[in-house]
């Protein structure tokens, strides 16, 4: 048993212990859930890349946003300087999860 | 393209790349979001690799005022949840854009300039077409930049005549000694006569503008060391047309930013210079083989020398920053797929579409992506070579 579930509240879930609780709770290798969880990234990586969104039910959705160019001033040294556009993967969390939480 | 991928499309793709089946797909997305939720729930951080990192954040009550009656509310207490990419993702996400900087503005980009630079090129940047929407910050920049530099141009091109004329004399003692050139330019007569072919009518703007960072110009230290260099570029045969340009713009680049010292990036580029000269010399040869194979066919991987040579096609989403970066690991070194196969590229940043180039070995230029040295190099001769085109 892991030390840190030892701790309860204040453990936080890193890639292993996910990888590791979904592999017992499914009964299946780390090894296989972690080759599962490394194609969902690609997928996400290769369809958020061509600008769609992708969506889990009950838990939200991953949707890439384009940023506009703009011009700030560089915050310790006040210099101007123009920001260039980029495109952010956004999550929008579902009403189910967001009830949960709440 | 802004299309929304549902959860069935979802594990239909993972089944897919994983080669197992739907029902385990399924039961594993499920399960992981589940897993996932009820840590949450439970207030723990939730960290997933290649995807990123998921915190529940508690925003305090605070006070508001009601849209409609305009009374004092107060807004609850609750939890948000806060999701941060992982850094693979958003690169992969952000990859049209990647090779944009921030860039410092001068004192002379005022406002005013500005907005009237917005006025003449409206905004593409929420047209759905892919290659649009990643070319108009190319154009941007690229129209932004000379109109900054413009006052500083004109006084050039009369002192870079000047400069040329003085250096006539000393090249024309060298053709006897210089024999390869000679034979260059007999190989690369013929593949000119093919070129025609290539010249696909559509074009599309091209990804590649690299913007153009005022302060970090590595140029005024180089001076002296590349004097030598433009001679190379003027009086030999095959890269001249390319090459001028870049040549007069190293003579005049001090001129511009002559207060900045920039030591270690000067040392890099008295580096760069060097080997760039020895890859010109390297680049004759390669555009010789190159011809050879366009006459041969131009759209299959064709054997030249005793290499097997690579070849892509231009297309919307394939262009010469995205080609770098998936055969080099960096979209910097488009600069030697450029190099490779200038006869076939007037404009690196309006390429027509259909054109197919050939990708050298990165041995060749020395390409490693893991090598700062390289990737500067890189970098400062893409820096030259969209200087000499604007």
């Amino acid at each position: 048993m892991p030390i840190n579930s030892l701790f309860g509240f204040c453990s936080n879930m890193d890639n292993k212990k996910l990888v590791s609780t979904v592999a017992a709770n499914l009964g299946r290798s780390t090894k296989d859930v972690s080759k599962l969880l490394e194609a969902f990234a690609g997928v996400l990586r290769t369809r958020c890349g061509e600008m769609d969104s992708v969506i889990v039910p009950s838990f939200g959705t991953f949707e890439p946003k384009k940023r506009n160019e703009r011009v700030m001033n560089h915050p310790s040294t006040g210099r101007r300087m123009l920001v260039p556009p980029k495109i952010v993967v956004g999550f929008k969390i579902s009403g189910v999860l967001k009830a949960k939480l709440k | 393209m802004n299309a929304k991928i549902t959860f069935v499309e979802l594990v239909d793709l993972i089944a897919e790349s994983t080669s197992t089946t739907k029902r385990v797909c399924e039961l594993f997305l499920r399960e992981l979001f589940s897993t996932v939720s009820q840590a949450l729930i439970d207030g723990e951080d939730v960290k997933i690799k290649g995807v990123g990192t998921f915190k529940v954040i508690h925003a305090k009550p605070r006070k508001s005022v009601s849209v409609s009656t305009g009374n004092a509310i107060e807004i609850s207490g609750h939890n948000k949840l806060s999701f941060t990419p992982d850094k693979s993702l958003s690169d992969a996400v952000n990859l049209p854009f990647a090779q944009f900087e921030t860039v410092f503005l001068d004192d002379a980009m005022t406002d005013e300039r500005l907005e009237a630079i917005d006025k003449e090129y409206p905004s593409l940047f929420d047209q759905d077409l892919p290659a649009v929407q990643k070319a108009k910050p190319t154009g941007d920049e690229s129209l932004k930049e000379p109109e900054e530099n413009q006052p500083e141009v004109e006084e050039t091109p009369a002192e870079d005549v000047k400069k040329v004329e003085e250096e006539i004399p000393v090249p024309e003692e060298q053709p006897v000694a210089e024999a390869v050139p000679v034979e260059e330019e007999d190989s690369s007569e013929p593949e000119k006569t093919v070129e025609p072919a290539h010249a696909a009518p559509v074009s599309r703007p091209m990804l590649i503008g690299i913007p153009i960072d005022g302060p970090s110009q590595p140029v005024p230290e180089p001076e002296p060391v590349e004097e030598p260099d433009p001679d190379e570029y003027f009086y030999r045969p095959a890269p001249r047309n390319a090459y001028t340009p870049t040549a007069e713009q190293l003579e005049s680049m001090p001129n511009k930013h002559g207060k900045r010292m920039w030591v270690l990036v000067a040392i890099g580029v008295l580096v760069g210079c060097l080997l760039m000269w020895l890859l010109m010399r390297s680049c004759g040869k390669a555009e010789h083989s190159s011809g050879n194979v366009i006459a041969a066919d131009s759209d299959t991987v064709a054997l030249a020398d005793e290499e097997p040579i690579v070849t892509e096609t231009i297309t919307d989403q394939n262009v010469l920053s995205t080609m770098a970066a998936k055969h080099y690991g960096s979209q910097w070194f488009w600069v030697y797929i450029y190099e490779e196969n200038k006869d076939k590229i007037s404009n690196p940043d309006n390429v027509p579409l259909g054109t197919v180039l050939v990708i050298p070995p990165a041995e060749k230029y020395g390409i490693d992506a893991n090598d700062p040295a390289s990737l500067k190099k890189a970098q400062n001769l893409s820096w030259k070579i969209l200087k000499g085109k604007n």
